[in-house]
């Protein structure tokens, strides 16, 4: 009997060990391999399309657009060597750069640039700035146009001075131009045959995306600068393994496993800090991270009690603790690295418990419970909650944190659904993009918080106006607006850090928050594929 | 035999059918919308719509769910939301990792278990038994993401001697594979063991007391076959249920385990579906789990009466 | 004599742990839910026993009051579990036929439910409470228990004493109460205590994907979840609340086998 037993389990794993012999074992991929990790699996190959900030990342190496997002924010030449617009502003010439191949050798002629744009902007396109680049967004494209191989047109429905930026912008792909052959005959999406750096490798879904070297790659003058510069790939091959879990990325790096760890948790960081052959680098991000209130709704509709709420917050000592001292204490939608960051911006509100009392009492709220939304992703939304809830019991304000998984956190966001929710924005490198996801009419759509007529006023005006004073002019107006109606409490921006192995060479990081791995380099400790 | 297997198959397709029923209104009652967390915080709206009618999740739930279920009876289990992959052949790749581990980590703690556990129902009261107890009531207290952290820390981060992260399939090359699931069957097999051994012991000291262990021994058999010829084979019942229980749950349960070891296998690919709202993925996961649990229990109720002789499958 | 040590240690721990919580309920050292940013992370010292946690608050406190919280959790689902899940198991091994069909098909389909995604929608549909992780992990648990004790039920109908009593005349009712729920006591005893386990670390395991006890109430489980990221850093932080499990498991496996050698019919 007990052999019948010992039997069946042997068969079991027997069956499993058979069966994999069945299957012959691939070679490993030649040449150095940098190995980058990844916190979730990429959402797909299409760049723009079906995305997420991981996506961005790793795509942005395969594919490359008309113009590119430099260092500073400011917008440089990437396939167009320059370009030219019409003394209306409403037709955009790109001359291409001579000599730039697609992966599978085509030369890039503008009826590549034409097919790409074409099919960002076909109906049923589900690319990320279509709608910007639709009538009701910041202009619409009304047509593309190729006069010769190396020129293309195009022509928008009225003046936009966003229309550069909204092309470069990293979670629109780049406006990645890809070879009309990354498409197969079904219509279907194969996977990118774009212009960068690296090529598509081999996607294993949730356990690594592999770029190669591409050998034919023309490099623009220059060095790493943004998503724009000079690239050049300094190891064959590039593997971002999926790794989820933070302790066991961490665990990887330390083990050698990992070459680049990007987006460190602030809570890893104590873990990593000071091992041995282990190095950090950062930067600041453009981002922010704060409190979400809906002004439409008691006992928040009081402006005295967001205002007390605000005054209750010591933003500084809860930067420090939520993100482990790597982040900034912000109490403005402009993000501190941002050039429009100016002294209006600069001001911290300060916690002043005396008048946040005076405030609550004199709004007449008696200790109703506010409900404050917060999830785990990431870890420190969580965690400032919790520090908000025990602030604010010092002025006398009940919050109640409610803890959500992500997916619920962000349908009641977007259904405008909560009374007060902790929420993070992504960086945007322009100012008034960060303003816009907090300013709108909320009947039309329910995520907008700030939805006073003089807002949306101010924000327009600001994003017509292609004078970079007048520019400042109007977002310290409404940066004080913004301080005076609490919709939202900023309470920081983030810096992002990156942890290296020793012999990584070349590594920056960077504002808008993406791992970028060409002109990245394995020194000659432990050269490339040391396992 | 045959008709008796037949039978149990045939009474499991009402059990499947209220599983896929309430997997699927279940997961769609749980507020998040796949769309929305696909296209993320800033999403256009109207682009959100148009996923939506791509997906198919504008039309009314119960036409979803004829659908599917329509669809699962001719074999597809339809696609991932997130990554456009087939759902049964994510299903395929994934349950090989988890199998393999779970599969062998349930055969070593059974394996310890009744050892242990017949032991020290033997000795009862001794020092074995008291070290066998003791060590099982241990095991019971220790979380396994814990035990699995603390084996990660001590033989991949400090001794380097097994690899932290990363992960080969086995149908690759069985033997660096191996190398990856050392860990996780190690902690597996412990943190499983404890209720196992508690179980075996517990049944082998009710069978020690019957009768016909008193007459075996009073016959002059050994000490050893009398516990492995008529203790073992009467006592183990119990713990074949149990075991039959363990394997099932831990078939769509080793979410936290795989998290920490970063295994690509079926219970992260349920917890980050569930967490999207990835409704196939979840789906066909479900319903995978539940076919497993079918077939788990059909062969623990198929070998009882070899355990339990006064039980018939009838 | 060695088992008598062993229910003793039992006894001691558990008591250890009652009078623990008995005194949380009148003093702890600090407010276990004030922050004190200026001493985050603090090591174990005079002021702060066990230190301090990533918002500077008490770790001792929140482990006496998180005792309290964790052990209501894990009794309140326990009950349940066990209650309904005795009854059903009972019914269905001793009757069969087609109650045991029903009941087991709705059985075995709720066990195929991972408890996350069960706890998730409770969640969504009562709101995020402490009665919600209970209803979620006791429906969890059902199964299990109506499982087991379905089995021993249908090993124990099947011995003379069981058959004697139905020869006897004796209804179904009273052969199941008085005859075979007593022989069925010790496999379900031993279940209970390692389900009181599994309980505990079950709500760790909520609490980590974020859904379980609304913070920022402590519970052993969420304490050991959220001193993960500080393992090595902190590692005071994961030793109070791991150490707190380890040893309320262990009294209460040790009692129950105690219990169970005590109520055990055919000891002599």
């Amino acid at each position: 009997m007990r052999k019948a037993l010992a039997g069946l389990i042997l068969i079991a794993a027997g069956v499993g060990l058979g069966l994999a012999f069945v299957h012959p074992k691939p070679p490993p991929p030649p040449g150095s391999m940098l190995r980058a990790r990844l916190n979730a699996d990429i959402a797909s190959s299409d760049p723009g399309m079906k995305r997420d900030a991981n996506t961005d990342a790793v795509l942005l190496h395969v594919v490359e657009g008309l113009v590119a997002v430099r260092e500073d924010g400011s917008i440089g030449p990437m396939l167009a060597s320059g370009w030219t617009v019409s003394p209306d502003g409403r037709t955009y010439r790109f001359a291409l750069r001579h000599g730039v191949r697609f992966h599978n050798g085509a030369v890039l002629t503008s009826a590549d640039v034409k097919w790409s744009l074409d099919r960002y902007l076909a109906p049923g396109s589900s690319w990320r700035c279509k709608p910007d680049l639709s009538a009701k967004g910041i202009a619409a494209v009304t047509q593309v146009r190729t006069p010769d191989p190396d020129t293309v047109d195009i022509v928008l429905d009225r003046s936009a001075p966003l229309f550069l930026p909204t092309l470069a912008r990293l979670d629109c792909g780049s406006t990645g131009i890809s070879h009309r052959a990354s498409v197969g005959p079904d219509g279907k999406w194969r996977y990118p045959i774009g212009t960068g750096p690296f090529r598509w490798g081999e996607w294993r879904h949730n356990q690594y995306v592999d770029l190669v070297k591409f050998d034919r790659y023309q490099p623009l003058p220059g060095g790493t600068d943004g998503n724009a510069g000079g690239k050049h790939a300094l190891v064959d091959r590039i593997r971002f393994s999926v790794i989820p879990d933070g302790s066991a990325a961490s665990a990887a790096l330390l083990r050698g496993s990992l070459d680049v760890l990007d987006a460190l948790a602030p809570n890893e960081i104590g873990n990593i800090e000071g091992a041995p052959g282990i190095k950090l680098d950062s930067a600041r991000s453009s981002d922010f991270y704060g409190i979400l209130l809906q002004t439409g709704k008691p006992p928040l509709d009081d402006v005295r009690l967001r205002r007390a709420l605000a005054l209750s917050i010591d933003v500084a000592a809860l930067t420090r603790v939520v993100t482990h001292g790597t982040g900034v204490p912000d109490s403005s939608p402009i993000p501190a690295v941002n050039a429009f960051y100016g002294p209006a911006e600069q001001v911290l509100v300060k916690r002043d418990l005396a008048t946040a009392r005076a405030l609550v009492k004199a709004s007449g709220y008696r200790g109703e419970p506010i409900q404050l939304l917060t999830s785990h992703s990431p870890p420190e939304m969580y965690d400032a909650a919790i520090l908000v809830q025990a602030m604010a019991r010092d002025a006398g304000i009940n919050v109640q944190v409610v803890s959500l998984d992500w997916a619920t956190q962000l349908s009641q966001y977007s259904s405008g659904d909560y009374q007060a929710t902790m929420f993070g924005f992504s960086a945007r490198l322009d100012p008034s993009l960060m303003y816009n996801v907090l300013i709108g009419d909320r009947a039309v759509d329910p995520r907008k918080v700030w939805n006073s007529p003089e807002a949306i006023d101010l924000l327009h005006q600001s994003v017509v106006t292609g004078d970079r004073a007048q520019r400042q002019k109007i977002l310290d107006t409404l940066e004080q607006k913004f301080r005076a109606e609490v919709p939202a409490i900023i309470l920081y921006n983030t810096r992002r850090v990156t942890a290296l192995r020793a012999p990584v060479t070349g590594y920056h990081s960077w504002a808008a928050q993406t791992q970028r791995l060409w002109n990245v380099g394995l020194g000659p400790v432990g050269s490339g594929a040391a396992r | 035999m045959i008709a008796y297997i037949l039978r149990r198959l045939l009474l499991a397709i009402p059990t499947l059918f209220i599983v896929a029923l309430m997997v699927f209104f279940l997961v769609r009652m749980i507020p998040g919308d796949p769309a929305q967390v696909m296209l993320g915080e800033g999403a256009d709206p109207a682009a959100i719509a148009a996923l939506h009618a791509e997906l198919g999740l504008d039309k009314p739930i119960y036409v979803q769910f004829v659908t599917w279920l329509g669809h699962v009876f001719s074999g597809d289990l339809g696609s991932s939301i997130t990554t456009g992959e087939p759902v049964s052949g994510l299903l395929i790749t994934r349950a090989e990792t988890t199998g393999i581990v779970v599969l062998i980590s349930v055969g070593l703690a059974t394996l310890i278990a009744i050892l242990a556990g017949t032991v020290a129902a033997w000795r009862r009261g001794g020092k074995l038994d008291l070290a066998v107890m003791s060590g099982a009531s241990l095991i019971l207290a220790v979380p396994s993401f814990w035990l699995g952290l603390l084996l990660l820390l001590v033989f991949g981060v400090w001794l380097h001697w097994l690899p932290v992260v990363g992960y080969i399939p086995f149908s690759e090359d069985p033997w660096r594979a191996m190398l990856f699931l050392i860990l996780p069957i190690a902690t597996l097999t412990i943190s499983e063991s404890g209720v196992l051994i508690r179980m075996m012991r517990s049944s082998a000291i009710d069978v020690l007391r019957l009768d016909y262990v008193t007459h075996a021994r009073a016959k002059g058999l050994s000490e050893r076959t009398v516990l492995s010829r008529h203790v073992f084979p009467n006592a183990f019942a119990p713990t074949l249920t149990l075991v039959g229980l363990t394997l099932g749950r831990l078939f769509g349960g080793i979410a936290v385990i795989e998290t920490v070891f970063t295994l690509p296998g079926l219970g992260r690919l349920m917890v980050t579906g569930v967490l999207s709202r990835d409704y196939p993925v979840v789906q066909g996961c479900l319903l995978f789990t539940a076919v497993i649990y079918v077939v788990v229990n059909l062969v623990v109720d198929l070998l009882y009466p070899l355990f339990d002789p006064r039980v018939t499958v009838e | 004599m060695k088992r008598s040590v062993h229910s003793l240690l039992g006894v001691g721990l558990v008591g250890a742990l009652l009078v623990v919580v008995l005194l949380g309920l009148v003093w702890l050292p600090y407010d276990p839910l004030a922050i004190d940013l200026d001493h985050t992370l603090a090591a174990p010292s005079l002021a702060h026993w066990l230190g301090t946690d990533e918002f500077g608050r008490d770790v001792a406190s929140r482990a006496m009051l998180g005792a309290r919280i964790s052990l209501l959790i894990a009794i309140q689902t326990v009950a349940i579990s066990i209650v309904i899940g005795t009854a059903l198991g009972l019914v269905v091994g001793f009757l069969r036929g087609w109650t045991e069909r029903v009941i087991m098909t709705f059985s075995d389909a709720l066990l195929a439910f991972p408890g996350i995604l069960l706890a998730l929608a409770l969640i969504a549909v009562i709101g995020s409470s402490r009665h919600s992780i209970v209803i979620a992990l006791a429906v969890a648990y059902l199964p299990a228990t109506i499982r087991v004790v379905r089995g021993s039920v249908i090993s124990i109908r099947e011995r003379e004493y069981v058959e004697a009593s139905r020869v006897a005349g004796d209804s179904a009712l009273y052969t199941m109460w008085r005859i075979v729920l007593p022989n069925a006591l010790p496999p379900i005893l031993v279940l209970a205590t390692s389900l009181f386990g599994w309980v505990i670390l079950s709500e760790s395991a909520l609490s980590f994907l974020g859904v379980g006890v609304p913070p920022p109430l402590p519970t052993w489980g969420n304490m050991l979840s959220s001193a993960r990221p500080y393992m090595y850093a902190a590692s005071w932080l994961s030793i109070a609340p791991g150490l707190c499990i380890v040893a309320t498991l262990l009294g209460i496996n040790m009692l129950g086998d105690a219990l169970r050698d005590r109520l055990d019919p055919r000891d002599e």
